[in-house]
């Protein structure tokens, strides 16, 4: 088992070192990911300069569901960055490589490609949850500071589920890639905004199919105190490591699919 | 006796969506891989020749366990390539000429490294082996640069290394020399020939470069639609297609043409009939007896003879099966491809 692990360090340890043989594109890089944060963050501050609020929040409360939202982009992008590769990796037969070596075929990829400016994000996120959190007098209960905790990682989980069930459908199709970088910005900004600003289809697949919005919206409730005024249960606020269990084993299933139906197993 | 490779009845289909109209589709099915069953016993050196198209990749998918067969039986190294895919990576090396397995924005030799933690190569054996390939392919000068640096033919040195860090027991190289130089290239087949002889590596290689096949390769499987037309030594098989052999001679002076001696299909001249070619079966006549037949009608300064070609055995084999060598049948590789001009 040490062993094991051991393997998957120096993969990753001689990805950090790839990266740091080119510093000025690594700290331009890292650059641009807090910048990109940074212009989302001002959009919505100038949209409540126009407005008081948003599908029946205020600003500090939209603010909150952002930034527990991009906390948990930020993380999971930074772990499970490199799914994105996956329908590259199959067009130009670099999966093949992956698939002959001795080693699980979705740790490479997650291993492929580890860039730590992305590591950026999730640090603009915590900032900003930092302060939304202080400035909006979230109460420091025992409570609170658990699901502020728990809320980013599960998640994280539950957006890289999602990204692995996308980036899974280029074993199907030939070009995968506009699906899965849709999928992985529109997850994005689908688990930055209350759910009451979508139509209630939309919220219908977002919070029951893909479970969007348990990654932010469903915490942010709790921490603000305020029922969900479309009613969901206030147990919704602590589902999300359940919800992420869940996405995870899903995806899973998706991933072990999608490989028996490259390799061709049964079709 | 147990077989490195052993393959039985072996076949692959694919779906390939095809346009019938403007926005109809039908699927329909290719076999890439038709039946094919050959065995590899330990210590042979084998070439799969075949065009493009023929399934040569597929059946080296199959065999590594990246593709599963449609039906057929197979097994490598005892093992069923598709169900113990990790276990099998272990025991095989494998080289593909097209695509690279080492990391292009690293030093070749952290490359390497990384694939010794891969397979957990103990550091003394990784040693060895190491310096024994930096000594035959020469890597000493660019062992330390970046891959994305090299040029083609030293990383496919390269990969030739990285493939047998952990000691292989079947090396698997498709089209290893593409678009090597003679040098290059040279190299790299005294590297694989000392490799067989002294190591007594299995090996397993696919090519479109026939030369590979006759420095290399004892024994030779050539397909074409996904069959197997012909298994066997170049020797026999050369006998079987195009027996023939030419005897050329260079005559002291100009003469008459030479008469056909038995055995002899053909007599060929030059304008000046000094140096004349004869074709003849050595099966029904045997070149000294032609020379001594020819010395009796005239002088002669020269003779040498010449076997057919590697290149028109295989003709030979594609004329007789009715083959015409083209690129027909869809792999998985083209098939993106194909869907990417779209």
């Amino acid at each position: 088992m040490a062993e094991r692990i051991a393997v998957w360090l120096v993969i990753l340890r001689s990805r950090i070192r790839s990266q740091t043989q080119y510093r000025t594109s690594f700290s331009l890089n890292l650059l641009s990911a807090g910048l990109s944060q940074g212009t989302e963050l001002v959009a919505i501050v100038c949209l409540f300069a126009q407005v008081d609020a948003l599908g029946g929040f205020d600003r500090s409360e939209v603010l909150t569901i952002y930034a527990l939202s991009s906390t948990a982009f930020g993380i999971c992008e930074f772990f499970g960055g490199s799914l994105n590769m996956l329908p590259t990796y199959i067009r130009t037969g670099t999966f093949d490589i992956l698939m002959m070596r001795p080693l699980s075929v979705l740790g490479q990829l997650l291993t492929s490609e580890v860039q730590l400016h992305r590591a950026g994000r999730a640090v603009v996120g915590v900032l900003m949850l930092g302060y939304v959190v202080g400035a909006t007098g979230v109460p420091m209960t025992g409570q609170n500071i658990l699901l502020l905790l728990i809320t980013p990682l599960a998640g994280a989980l539950v957006i890289g589920a999602v990204w692995l069930v996308s980036s899974s459908m280029s074993f199907w199709l030939i070009k995968g890639e506009e699906v899965t970088v849709s999928v992985t910005y529109g997850t994005n900004l689908l688990t930055s905004y209350p759910m009451t600003v979508f139509s209630a289809p939309v919220r219908v697949v977002f919070s029951c199919i893909v479970p969007a919005a348990f990654v932010a919206y469903y915490p942010a409730l709790a921490l603000v105190d305020r029922p969900d005024p479309l009613g969901a249960p206030e147990y919704f606020a602590w589902s999300g490591p359940v919800v992420a269990g869940v996405s995870l084993a899903v995806a899973a299933g998706v991933w072990r699919w999608g490989i028996h139906q490259y390799k061709g197993v049964g079709s | 006796m147990t077989y490195m490779v052993d393959v039985e009845g072996l076949s692959r289909e694919f779906s390939v969506w095809a346009r019938t109209g403007r926005f109809r589709r039908s699927a329909k099915v290719v076999e890439a891989v038709a039946d094919v069953s050959f065995t590899v016993a330990r210590g042979e050196a084998v070439g799969y020749v075949g065009p493009n198209g023929s399934g040569k990749s597929t059946t080296i998918k199959m065999l590594t366990g990246i593709l599963a067969p449609s039906s057929g039986r197979v097994s490598v190294c005892g093992l069923e390539p598709s169900q113990h895919r990790k276990q099998l990576a272990r025991r095989i090396g494998i080289v593909f000429g097209q695509r690279s397995q080492l990391w292009w924005d690293l030093p070749l030799r952290e490359s390497l490294e990384i694939l010794r933690a891969i397979y957990r190569i103990p550091q003394a054996r990784f040693r060895a082996r190491l310096d024994e390939c930096v000594e035959l392919l020469d890597l000493d000068s660019f062992l330390e640069r970046p891959v994305r640096q090299l040029s083609l033919g030293q990383r496919m040195r390269g990969e030739v290394t990285a493939a047998l860090l952990h000691d292989p027991d079947l090396l698997v190289l498709d089209e290893p020399t593409i678009g090597l130089d003679l040098e290059s290239k040279a190299k790299l087949r005294g590297f694989l020939a000392e490799l067989v002889a002294r190591r007594a590596t299995t090996l397993l290689l696919t090519t479109h470069d026939l030369q590979d096949i006759e420095l290399l390769c004892p024994r030779l499987i050539v397909i074409d639609h996904g069959r197997i037309l012909a298994d066997g030594a170049l020797d026999t098989l050369r006998d079987e297609v195009s027996p023939e052999r030419i005897l050329r001679v260079d005559l002291k002076q100009p003469g008459a043409l030479l008469p056909t001696f038995h055995g002899v299909t053909t007599v060929q001249a030059d304008e000046h009939r000094t140096r004349q070619r004869l074709s003849f079966d050595p099966r029904r006549t045997t070149a000294a007896e032609l020379i001594a037949q020819v010395a009796q009608v005239a002088p002669v300064i020269d003779v040498s003879v010449t076997e057919p070609a590697i290149e028109d055995v295989i003709r030979g084999l594609y004329a007789r099966s009715g083959a015409v060598p083209a690129a027909r049948h869809i792999s998985r590789s083209s098939e993106t491809t194909a869907g990417e001009e779209e």
